[in-house]
């Protein structure tokens, strides 16, 4: 991620170039919306909040001041968006992860054994058991495990997205993998 | 669990990273040869951390940009026709308020008029005004008169005077 190809690409938006933001969308709209689509577990509402964190940045990018790079800034709407849209649902179904997910989701089961079904619906399965683990989290061990385990951000990242210490950080990602493998337990040891 | 357990507890997380020096590398690595719990612990992150790792790379749909572009422009014009409506909102005050003004003005001059000032009024006026001082001196007179019947000492003198004028040749 260049810090200071997206900030010379913010100026230009500042200054009425409303075109070169679809540049930085382009460039973010997969992290953002595998990001979000790990907090929802839809791809409709993701693709949704995905985009709403968009017009929200470039509502916003006036306040941007630079001090932060412009994608931690981004993936803090992002999550920021999808844990405001969870909450005002009135409950999480962790059963609702939809088939679509996995269809779009990117699986892609490894060579030679793409065309046995048993080990797509393992796959599958496997997918949906940490899914559902995930979403079992508290909101901020969440947040800590989607952006480092999933989506490879590094810990002083995330303390800028979550605007945290990296050693607290750097305690979710571990209490999170502790309580994952709690409710997985028998379940990673066959994986 | 024993204490070199519990402290390899707090260690699986950054030992899977690579996260840790030398020192807690060696520990736990010498650890979980000879603790098969620990060791299933260690193994077990391991392969959730692959597995995780294995969830990123989901595709957007291709037409997020249209959408998100689509979004803004409407934006921009519930803006525009927020700011347009306040604009016309202030317009009307600034044209209104001095046609209210002006309105009011009209009506007091109109329930409140002026001093008439033709010579038939100012002739009307001193007429007025000299039947009234003509009706003021008359009370004034009558109640000086009262007054004076009721004073002891105008009593005394008035008695006085009839006295004298009746010795008088």
């Amino acid at each position: 991620m260049t810090g200071s190809s997206d900030q010379a690409i913010v100026e230009q938006v500042k200054q009425g170039n409303a075109e070169a933001f679809g540049l930085l969308v382009r460039k973010y709209q997969d992290r953002i919306y595998s990001t979000i689509l790990h907090y929802t577990n839809s791809v409709d509402e993701a693709a949704d909040l995905a985009q709403e964190t968009f017009v929200k940045a470039y509502s916003g990018l006036a306040r941007f001041n630079g001090k932060s790079a412009f994608y931690t800034w981004l993936y803090r709407i992002a999550v920021n968006t999808a844990i405001d849209h969870l909450r005002k649902k009135p409950s999480v179904r962790v059963d609702s992860l939809d088939d679509d997910r996995y269809r779009e989701a990117g699986f892609e089961p490894s060579a030679g054994r793409s065309s046995d079904p048993v080990h797509v619906l393992a796959n599958s399965e496997e997918r949906r058991l940490l899914g559902e683990a995930i979403s079992s989290l508290s909101e901020k061990l969440r947040s800590a495990i989607i952006l480092h385990d999933i989506e490879g951000l590094s810990q002083e990242e995330i303390a800028a997205v979550l605007k945290c210490p990296v050693g607290t950080v750097k305690s979710r990602v571990s209490r999170a993998r502790c309580e994952i493998r709690a409710m997985l337990g028998e379940y990673l040891e066959r994986m | 669990m024993n204490r070199d357990c519990e402290r390899l507890g707090k260690l699986i997380s950054d030992y899977v990273d690579d996260n840790l020096g030398d020192r807690d590398k060696s520990f736990v690595a010498s650890h979980v040869a000879g603790c098969e719990s620990c060791r299933r612990e260690v193994e077990q992150t391991r392969k959730l951390v692959g597995k995780l790792g294995g969830f990123s790379g989901n595709q957007a749909p291709y037409d997020l940009w249209s959408g998100v572009s689509e979004r803004i422009v409407a934006e921009q014009y519930r803006r525009r026709g927020l700011l347009e409506r306040l604009a016309t909102f202030a317009a009307r005050r600034i044209i209104a308020v001095p046609v209210a003004v002006a309105t009011a003005s009209v009506i007091v001059l109109l329930a409140h008029p002026g001093k008439d000032h033709t010579p038939e009024a100012k002739r009307d006026a001193i007429a007025e005004s000299t039947a009234e001082y003509k009706a003021y001196m008359q009370a004034y007179s009558s109640f000086r008169s009262r007054q004076a019947l009721s004073d002891p000492a105008a009593i005394a003198a008035a008695a006085q005077l009839q006295h004298n004028n009746q010795g008088a040749p």
